[in-house]
């Protein structure tokens, strides 16, 4: 599972500018280019942190509403409203793609944060729905109850109860949500034009129109950056398996 | 504290309109959080779309959109990054593989973003057609030193290449090397693995010149005859490429032996990255391309005054120098060594070879051709 | 709907008590807290399909000849069964490796554990561009692949194993072997090993404790994660369009190259939809066994 990875850590260092195997010559100038602002590359970089953290943002926050919203109301309803809060996730990008491209580009958010983030949110949105819903579902309605009884205003019952219990799967489903955004490039393609260069943007746009050994150089320091998140990740759940649900 | 709750809870069960007071406070409080997230997403919009219309009002920069790889790469060095010095003019590149409904699209929503783009000659026609391009104001156009056919209304010269065949020197064993498209779908003289450009436009024309027809008497293109003759060919293409870079690459690689490729990207890897391959110039395509200017282009002015700039001989020059590609100015061989000037598309012994494409037939069928061409792609006759 | 009461096995709720007073407080915050995300769906979601949808049947005028063309045209035809049948091959792939992979996950020492799981991982973190990146690198003429196995005589001369039904194949799998591995996983787990030790004790082997014990239990979650990753095949783009050769054009591609490149946005639409339906059909159809709402898919716990 590691192979495809493991292989682009040498061509990162290729001397020459195509993909060969074995590579030429070792040479540091595509890791040196990638934090060349010049190159474009960091910039890249910084949109796609910015678009994700805002997409994660915004999911995050309609999802909590959801999950809240779909616990209190009644059965059938509530179905109906987990499905459309589900289509996006088994739409296909492409599909998703083309809807939104005639949408954004008539509100004028093609090629904009904006129109990526909420793009992205949308996908997002789904995973946290899906992972928090159950969990929000199953706080104990006492526990509730017995806050309110206690005279606390329900922005704090909100803010003491409920969210210190959900908190491990919201985090998990913004981890989730941001990886989606940062790894998403179907969207990212159809969506972008020059304004607004993500990681996904550029890869791809290297991979049409020229595949240069600086993109393995970028697939590798975007693993890592991966890595670094599955790895925060796993921790918060470690933390989480310990916790009385 | 007490009292409120002891009021609320009383009430609650006793008196229905207080419960109203009870409704009001809860939804007030989750009105109020709605309101927040709204007020952020609505900021968040806003501030998007600040950022789109930014670039417009700037005159101070122009949105260039060109065909990516060592092509954009040398029109940066040949032009963008002079142009920006001794202008004072920001240019901000992009990337496109030459989709033409993108262009198409961008003009008919009203949002044009980018100013200018190169186009080959028979997209020109085509764009003249569907109102894409705007009217070049040639009073500030400086044509001196221009041929013929580098002045067009709604586009100016940009450079001339051709589609070529392009191979592997180790490819074939023995003396004789393929020089016809004949020979290119000669399987048996010249075995190995061919790549092709996804393109109708071109690919015909190769079909039709191996299956026998005269260069001379090639247009109108007879359509069925050249998608007989790539049937002949097809099972033998393993790659079908879309973008300019990919012929040299898969050249390199040894995914294929034998390619059609665009002149420029081709002369390039041989002179510059040493490529071991052969651009044969024997039967290929000419096509001259143009730089145009997107109709409602937010800094046209600024794009003019570019073009000019892309028009000088010396910076041709560069340009040439780096990628081997005509000129469209005749002064720019005064800065030329010979060795360039004779191994252009443009050079005479080369262009002698060639067939020069026919702009004005490709634009009135390259949208139903694509068409078709995309269809028999994935037909399964194979 | 304070008549609510009585049900067995209702939750006992102070609201439902109180005169339905309680319960249209608690309902009406519910609907607001709801109103933003549904509106959000409406504009970015069920907006934009509907525009979808009509531009599939409008051009100047409303007809259906895009469909009539999708669904009669050799080319067309002949792609959604490519689509639908490598996206089958995958899913079944998928599955077999997938539960493989799951049941040696669980078979490891907890050190091996947490190496392949983060592995397994990979697929779903990292840009799916930077892996296929990796695969064009390995599966070249002269990549890694071809170069070793030449060199250690397996080959006789490189393969061509780029640009074909293969890679395609391989690199589709890679993506979505994670999502059929995480749930079976999970779910082997959380057998209670005195299944395993009954059987045993009743002199079971260990295909017939296979047979018995984990497939029931596993099974229809097996089916669950094939199907869901028959879904997202279906609609899969960058795999097949980078590695793919033009016999492994699929409907997404398609859908591309018709608004992108050829500028027909009505043909494009109608492709889209009828994948769309596609996809909802199969859902609709087999939702049973999907049981999905419930089922959450990142479930490690």
């Amino acid at each position: 599972m590691v192979l495809p990875l493991l292989v682009l850590i040498p061509l990162s260092f290729n001397s020459s500018r195509f993909i060969e195997f074995p590579p030429k010559g070792f040479s540091t100038h595509w890791v040196e280019q990638l934090l060349n602002v010049n190159s474009g590359w960091p910039s890249a970089a910084f949109n796609s942190l910015v678009v994700a953290f805002a997409s994660t943002l915004i999911a995050v926050v309609l999802g909590c509403l959801s999950a809240f919203g779909l616990s209190k109301v009644p059965r059938r309803f509530g179905k109906f409203i987990r499905l459309s809060l589900v289509l996006p996730l088994v739409t296909p990008s492409i599909v998703l793609a083309v809807a939104l491209y005639r949408v954004l580009l008539s509100l004028g958010l093609i090629d904009t944060l904006a129109g990526l983030a909420l793009a992205h949110a949308l996908i997002a949105l789904p995973f946290v729905v899906l992972i928090i819903g159950p969990v929000v579902q199953q706080i104990d309605r006492t526990l509730e109850s017995a806050a309110r009884n206690l005279g606390a205003k329900p922005a704090t019952i909100f803010l003491k109860v409920i969210l210190p219990i959900v908190r491990p799967s919201l985090m998990v489903s913004a981890a989730l949500a941001f990886a989606h955004s940062i790894t998403d490039v179907v969207l990212t393609i159809f969506l972008t034009d020059f304004n607004v260069i993500t990681l996904s943007r550029k890869m791809w746009d290297g991979f049409k129109l020229e595949i240069s050994p600086d993109l393995a150089a970028v697939s590798i320091v975007s693993f890592v950056v991966s890595l670094i998140t599955i790895l925060v990740v796993y921790r918060l759940l470690r933390i989480s398996d310990r916790r009385p649900a | 504290m007490n009292p409120e709750i002891t009021k609320n809870k009383i009430t609650k069960y006793s008196d229905p309109k207080p419960a109203f007071l009870g409704l009001k406070r809860h939804a007030q409080k989750v009105s109020l959080i709605l309101l927040g997230v709204l007020l952020l997403i609505a900021g968040l919009i806003f501030v998007g779309c600040q950022r789109a219309e930014k670039t417009g009002q700037d005159s101070k920069e122009i949105v260039v959109a060109s065909w990516g790889g060592t092509y954009q790469a040398a029109q940066r060095k040949a032009f963008f990054e002079p142009f920006s010095e001794k202008a004072g003019i920001k240019i901000i590149e992009t990337s496109f593989a030459g989709e033409y409904a993108k262009i198409k699209e961008m003009v008919a929503s009203g949002k044009v973003t980018w100013d200018l783009t190169v186009v080959d000659h028979s997209t020109l026609l085509r764009g003249i057609k569907d109102g894409l391009f705007e009217q070049i104001d040639y009073s500030v156009i400086d044509t001196s030193g221009l041929y013929g056919f580098a002045v067009n209304p709604y586009g100016v010269g940009a450079d001339v290449y051709s589609y070529v065949m392009a191979y592997r020197n180790d490819a074939f064993a023995g003396s004789k090397k393929p020089s016809t498209w004949q020979d290119f779908w000669n399987i048996e003289t010249f075995p190995g693995r061919r790549a092709m450009q996804r393109s109708a436009r071109g690919m015909l024309e190769f079909a039709l010149l191996a299956d026998g027809a005269e260069p001379s008497k090639l247009y109108p293109l007879d359509v069925d005859r050249g998608f007989k003759s790539l049937d002949k060919v097809k099972k033998h293409v393993s790659v079908w490429w879309t973008t300019g870079q990919q012929p040299p690459q898969l050249l390199n690689d040894r995914e294929v032996v034998i390619t059609t490729g665009w002149s420029g990207r081709i002369w390039n890897a041989i002179h510059h990255d040493s490529l071991p391959i052969t651009l044969n110039w024997n039967q290929g395509l000419l096509i001259p391309e143009y730089w145009v200017i997107i109709k409602g282009a937010p800094h046209k002015d600024a794009a003019l005054q570019f073009i000019n700039f892309a028009l000088q001989p010396e910076n041709q020059a560069i340009l040439s120098g780096i990628m081997g590609l005509g000129p469209t100015n005749q002064n720019t061989f005064k800065h030329l060594p010979p060795e360039i000037a004779n191994d252009l598309p443009t050079s005479p012994e080369n262009y002698k070879k060639q067939v020069l494409m026919n702009a004005e037939w490709w634009a009135d069928n390259e949208r139903f051709l694509s068409q078709r061409f995309e269809e028999w792609l994935v037909s399964s006759a194979k | 709907m304070a008549r609510k009461l009585g049900k067995i096995g209702d939750k006992f709720e102070d609201e439902d008590i109180m005169l339905g007073l309680e319960i249209r407080r608690v309902n009406s915050s519910a609907l607001l807290s709801l109103l933003l995300p549904f509106a959000f769906l409406t504009a970015m979601y069920f907006l934009p399909l509907l525009i979808l949808l009509s531009s599939s049947f409008l051009k100047d005028e409303i007809t259906a000849q895009y469909y009539r063309t999708i669904f009669t045209e050799g080319a067309y035809i002949n792609v959604i069964f490519k689509t639908l049948f490598v996206a089958g091959m995958v899913a079944a792939i998928c599955g077999l490796v997938g539960t493989y992979f799951a049941v040696a996950l669980s078979k490891c020492s907890s050190k091996m554990k947490t190496v392949f799981q983060l592995s397994l991982l990979i697929p779903l973190l990292v840009n799916p561009l930077a892996l296929i990146l990796g695969w064009t690198y390995l599966l070249q003429r002269q990549g890694v692949l071809n170069t070793f196995l030449t060199s250690i005589g397996i080959f006789g001369q490189p393969h061509g194993l780029l640009y074909n039904l293969g890679a395609v194949l391989t690199v589709m799998s890679y993506m979505l072997v994670p999502l059929v591995t995480f749930p079976i996983y999970s779910l082997l787990r959380s057998i209670d090993p005195q299944y395993f030790q009954a059987g045993r004790n009743l002199g079971a082997g260990p295909f017939a404790l296979m047979r018995f014990v984990t497939l029931p239990l596993v099974g229809s979650s097996i089916l669950a994660s094939t199907i869901l990753v028959f879904l997202l095949a279906v609609g899969y783009f960058i795999g097949p369009a980078l590695v793919g050769g033009a016999e492994e054009t699929m409907v997404s591609m398609l859908i591309e190259n018709r608004v992108n490149y050829l500028g027909d946005l009505e043909t494009g639409s109608a492709l889209a939809v009828v994948l769309l339906v596609t996809v909802l059909f199969i859902l609709f159809v087999l939702r049973k066994p999907l049981k999905m709402p419930e089922t959450s898919i990142k479930f490690r716990g």
